[in-house]
């Protein structure tokens, strides 16, 4: 890694003020160093924040992390050892798990065993010779962003508040350092829910599992209105607002049946209104066919859904980006960001570790927008922040 | 008050009964006779019928003989009879509670069980609900595997999942069942001694168990010989089997899985059977009558295969997937394959 870069870490770190960490002597604190970037040491513990902070300045590393659990003993080697006591629930939101339309401008992978290479968001596996060992090139730029922050306010704002009864007060939202945002719960008596138990809040936010049988419905039995809490609102909003806005091409290029799209445009007032009242009539929508109607669940998932990455919600020993630290492969840090502060976030404002300007060699065209600046092939003097991610992201060299 | 008696696990009859001061020696004269008589019957009738009864003739009997059944199965230690007597005594409590007031019901979860339930009367999708409880207390409680019960099928409300009453009585159901499990799995002292009438009883009940156990079949007896490969099935599977063989009570679609699933790797309807023997409300020929039916020997006549990953992951069975997980879409494809890796 570059020289200059460890230099603006070194800097960082001496003079930083890392959060309050609640409970900081129960978590397991775990480091990349500069000269070991593949070694993760583990099992750290530190008693208080100063001597947290004592480290950092020392040993300056390049990535950091502490548990989201709290243990016994966090410094012990062995998981059962630790003895788990409970762990803070934290959602994950990263671009990389969302597709977004600039992701073909911007994102390239690569298979490191066959070669095939694309743009856009990376396969799982390689399309050509199924390998997993795949390179990504994956970009920040103001798009990927704002669908990022649209889908923090949702996740708060509409789960985490409204249905989970949260407050926001509890809630702390991180900028991890690249491509997302981590919300963490802080709230005592939720710590000790188990694997199982978050899965299901995961599925909720997800939607996953939803059913509203529509056997039910043409049995005539009540169904749920526009105004219901929860997901029953959701999905009555969300077939409301397919069956008004829905024309005969859109219809057509979801796959629903041609006796479906001819029914919902005869009778899209009748069936509206049934819907929209108090006690609303189900009659009508139930009369549709059953691809009509998974057709349907899946446009509500979709409209309404938020993409959290289950693994972290549901991972409770999950080692998750200190707050204040440094993401080394952007060189950008983990910062704290209020409910009212998402919307226009950038990054490299926002997540500053040092100003100034610097003058950097950029070695490849990489149509790109970042933080306003367009980056262009060849020499050129940029923001500091913006070097140094380029050259975190081995796209650029320092030119003094 | 007069549950008191039907609710024998209830905080306030738990002081009572420590109150009263009994200590183990005196379990031992006569006036405790009918109690501990009244003790293996529960236990009899969990053994035999799945379902404990309520006796209301003498209240007293009816408190004490509680915790004396669970003393009996912890100085046992069978963790297969100690889940059967779990399930049934907790059967016999929610199907009590159904009947009793909101506020009995209200008045058990808050005092015994610690949740946070209240009161409330709404009206969702025609259904009038009489509680709700927070989200946090229903998660631990709520029976797994079961879409109905799934939290996002669920009306929640700034925190609060809106319940009717014999749902109420359902999670209340949950909660003893585990309770009663871990208090029988507790491991009595070894210095204990235990008076003659216990000890007695300790052997009536072991020899009553005695034929049932017997018949508890587990996979390794059963196809040692090879042509059934454990190490094939996938995670899934292995997690229910480990589950059952623990003598867990599996939800209803976690049962359709594995039995349609063994059955269709070619076990018989009686070595399925015998694997089922093992669930805490065994119950031999509601249990066949189903197998035979997804092995479509009745009704539809349809042989059912087991759901696919993707069903399996909305009902919350698809554990731990590995690697090779990624290359299939159904359980039984994942077996095959690994089969016949095996074989090369």
């Amino acid at each position: 890694m570059n020289r200059i870069v460890y230099r603006v870490f070194k800097n960082y770190y001496r003079r930083v003020a890392i959060d309050d960490i609640p409970c900081i002597e129960k978590r397991e604190f775990a480091f990349v160093l500069f000269d070991r970037p593949d070694v993760m040491i583990r099992h750290k513990a530190f008693n208080s924040i100063n001597e947290l902070k004592r480290f950092l300045a020392n040993a300056t590393p390049l990535h950091a992390y502490y548990s989201t659990a709290y243990y016994d003993h966090p410094e012990a080697r062995d998981m059962d050892e630790k003895v788990w006591q409970g762990a803070d629930i934290v959602f994950d939101i990263d671009v990389d798990h969302i597709p977004t339309p600039c992701k073909k401008i911007h994102d390239r992978w690569k298979c490191l065993d066959c070669g095939a290479h694309g743009r856009g968001m990376a396969p799982e596996k390689c399309p050509s010779c199924s390998s997993k060992r795949i390179d990504r090139v994956s970009w920040i730029c103001d798009e990927c962003i704002k669908r990022a922050t649209d889908e923090v306010i949702k996740l708060i704002e509409e789960y985490l508040i409204k249905d989970f009864g949260l407050h926001e007060k509890e809630l702390k939202i991180y900028f991890s350092g690249h491509r997302g945002f981590h919300v963490h719960v802080e709230r005592k008596d939720l710590i000790e829910l188990d694997q199982e138990a978050r899965r299901e809040i995961v599925d909720y936010i997800k939607g996953e599992g939803l059913i509203l049988s529509v056997d039910v419905l043409r049995r005539g039995l009540p169904g749920p209105s526009l105004g219901d809490p929860g997901w029953l609102g959701r999905l009555t909003r969300g077939v409301y607002q397919l069956i008004s806005c829905s024309d005969e091409e859109s219809l057509l290029s979801m796959g629903f049946p041609r006796r479906d799209i001819d029914y919902i445009l005869t009778y899209r007032e009748k069936i509206l209104q049934a819907l929209g009242g108090d006690h609303p009539y189900w009659g009508y929508v139930a009369k549709l066919s059953k691809k009509a109607w998974k057709l349907i669940m899946g446009y509500v998932k979709q409209n309404y859904a938020c993409m959290i990455d289950e693994r972290v919600t549901t991972d409770i020993k999950r080692l998750i980006r200190l707050p204040g630290s440094i993401h080394g492969k952007t060189g950008m840090r983990v910062v704290k960001v209020e409910l009212d502060e998402l919307e226009g976030f950038n990054p490299f404002e926002r997540a500053r570790i040092i100003k100034g300007e610097l003058k950097v060699y950029v070695r490849e065209k990489l149509s790109i927008k970042l933080g306003g600046y367009t980056i262009t092939e060849g020499a050129q003097t940029l923001p500091f922040q913006i070097a140094l991610y380029l050259i975190c992201r081995g796209r650029a060299e320092p030119l003094e | 008050m007069k549950t008191l008696p039907n609710t024998p696990f209830v905080k306030e009859a738990q002081e009572y009964v420590r109150r009263r001061g009994i200590s183990l020696e005196d379990l031992g004269s006569d006036y405790f006779r009918p109690m501990i008589q009244r003790a293996k019957e529960r236990i009899r009738e969990a053994i035999k019928y799945g379902i404990v009864r309520t006796v209301l003739e003498d209240p007293d009997v009816e408190i004490i003989s509680y915790p004396i059944a669970i003393l009996i199965l912890s100085q046992i230690g069978d963790p297969f009879l100690s889940a059967r007597y779990a399930v049934a005594e907790a059967k016999r409590v929610n199907s009590l509670l159904r009947e009793e007031e909101d506020s009995v019901l209200l008045y058990i979860t808050q005092h015994t069980f610690q949740w946070k339930v209240f009161k409330v009367s709404t009206k969702v999708m025609g259904r009038t609900y009489a509680f709700a409880i927070y989200f946090r207390d229903y998660l631990r409680g709520v029976p797994r595997g079961e879409i109905a019960w799934k939290l996002i099928n669920r009306p929640l409300i700034d925190g609060y999942v809106l319940l009717q009453k014999y749902e109420l009585a359902r999670l209340i159901e949950e909660a003893l069942r585990k309770r009663i499990e871990s208090l029988c799995s507790e491991r009595p002292s070894s210095e204990m001694r235990l008076p003659t009438a216990l000890e007695k009883a300790i052997e009536e009940v072991i020899e009553l168990y005695r034929p049932y156990r017997e018949r508890i079949g587990s996979l390794s007896e059963l196809r040692a010989g090879g042509s059934i490969s454990r190490e094939a099935f996938p995670p899934c599977i292995k997690a229910l089997l480990d589950d059952l063989e623990r003598g867990k009570n599996l939800p209803h679609m976690a049962r359709f899985t594995l039995a349609t699933f063994l059955l269709n790797i070619g076990m018989s309807i009686d070595e399925v059977l015998d694997l089922f023997r093992r669930t805490p409300d065994f119950n031999e020929s509601k249990a066949r009558y189903q197998i035979e039916h997804v092995a479509g020997l009745r009704g539809s006549k349809i042989k059912y295969l087991p759901p696919s990953c993707s069903t399996l992951k909305t009902f919350g069975l698809c554990t731990s997937p590995d690697e090779f997980c990624s290359r299939v879409r159904h359980p039984l494809a994942y077996y095959a394959k690994k089969m016949r890796r095996g074989r090369k």
